[in-house]
């Protein structure tokens, strides 16, 4: 053999073993799926294509959690993972299928709702591909995703992206948005086929009040607030009261504009009886000021860099030393979604929904996420 | 549809870088090919 060939084979083996470091960290990101706990609350869990087939088998179904209270009463969907890379809710979704006890009426939890999100991170972003909650017996740990439907699973964007029904041009990027895709389309993109099938659900499942979890990062004007379409303005207005009332959390609300399409808090309104509302909670590792992006960003919301921005008067939260840790952002979430949901049985007492012990806000501070997250089977 | 045509393109490209790397006399070329080489791959085996 030629010194040229002895070259071009280790030329070639050391590209192959760099495709193969590469490649399997890419694999276990596509096939990664963290262990969730059956709670005792949860009575069966079903999947988003049993309101859709189209979605069944594809990497868009994902695990609708219903749990059914022992008496008869309204139901409530809360959606978590429309944006994969926003962690309180996840965690929020996993404390109510964990923890929960339905009294009355019923609750559907969908955790992971663009599970194609899931499976990338953001190129050039840095966006570590899991975090770990730690717990009295141990740990567990959960995917962060992206906040846009994989591109290996939809593609190619178009330049403009028009909204179905309503016509609005959106970026092109956003048609892997779930939250810019509702109310969905039948014979759509893969996102507006989960869109399309989580509206079905609500319709079949006749969902009363669907709230909707998100984050967003502190220089963006819609931030620790809850934003309802009309409809639903009165649950909000109720929850937010007591919610500074009684355990001294300053939320916001909005009303949903009428012209901003494909978000939950207005299609989902429009298109189905469902009273809906989103919560926003503040997320720094999202904000394009942050400095180093690692775990511990995600969960203890530290930045310096956006620390500076807070005290040049930039950001639309307060922020300080204490940054926005998880426990405090899961804390306001869980005190939020138990809010909207005593607010709407006060105002529709022949819907009542009650449920019990699910931690509030000073709870979840006090005694941290973990303490609330149960251990998996053949846990290692 | 557009999806399977860009994948054949993809597969062509890989199969081009290749054919040049096996061509190619110069080792800062041989090197740069085998570097390009990789995202392509990854993308025809669906990794990535
Ligand atoms: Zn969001």
């Amino acid at each position: 053999m030629s010194n040229k060939t002895i070259r071009k084979i280790i030329i070639i083996l050391f590209s192959i073993i760099m495709m193969i470091v590469a490649g399997r960290e890419f694999l276990i990101r596509l096939n990664q799926r963290e262990p969730i706990v059956k709670g005792p609350g949860v009575t069966t869990i079903a999947k988003l294509s049993d309101y859709f087939e189209d979605i069944k088998g594809t990497i868009g179904d994902t695990d609708v959690y219903i749990m059914d209270g022992d008496e008869e009463g309204g139901t409530v969907l809360i959606i978590s993972g429309g944006h994969p890379n926003e962690i309180s809710g996840v965690l929020t979704n996993v404390l109510f299928i964990e923890n929960a006890n339905i009294i009355k009426g019923r609750v559907l939890l969908i955790p992971f709702a663009n599970n194609s999100g899931f499976t990338a991170g953001h190129p050039g972003e840095a966006y570590p591909m899991r975090y770990t909650i730690n717990t009295e017996w141990g740990s567990r740990w959960f995917r962060f995703g992206d906040r846009w439907t994989n591109p290996l699973h939809q593609w190619p964007d178009p330049e403009v992206y028009v909204h179905y029904p309503s016509g609005q041009s959106l970026s092109g990027f956003d048609i892997r948005n779930l939250n810019r895709c509702f109310p969905g389309r039948e014979n759509g993109t893969l996102t507006e086929k989960v869109a399309f099938a989580i509206t079905q659900l609500i319709k079949k499942e006749k969902v009363d009040m669907t709230i909707d979890l998100h984050e967003a990062e502190p220089m963006y004007p819609v931030i620790n607030t809850i934003v309802a379409h009309q409809r639903a303005m009165d649950i909000a207005v109720f929850a937010e009261m007591n919610l500074s009332a009684y355990e001294g959390i300053r939320i916001g609300k909005e009303l949903s504009p009428e012209n901003l399409h494909g978000l939950t808090h207005r299609e989902l309104g429009d298109y189905t009886d469902t009273f809906a509302l989103l919560a926003e909670t503040c997320n720094p590792i999202q904000d394009p000021c942050r400095g180093r992006t690692d775990e511990n960003l995600l969960l203890t919301g530290k930045d310096d860099f956006i620390l500076k921005a807070g005290k040049l008067g930039l950001l639309f939260v307060p922020f300080d030393e204490n940054g926005s840790p998880v426990d405090e952002r899961v804390g306001r979430h869980t005190s939020t979604v138990l809010e909207l949901i005593n607010s709407f049985s006060e105002l529709y007492p022949d819907k009542e929904i009650i449920i019990s012990n699910v931690p509030r806000y000073s709870e979840v501070i006090e005694k941290g996420v973990g303490h609330y997250l149960l251990e998996p089977e053949g846990n290692l | 549809m557009i999806t399977f045509i860009y994948y054949l393109f993809c597969a062509y490209i890989v199969a081009l870088l290749i054919w040049n790397y096996v061509e190619e006399n110069n080792i800062y070329n041989e090197i740069l090919y085998a570097f390009v080489l990789m995202p392509f791959l990854l993308r025809v085996f669906r990794i990535n």
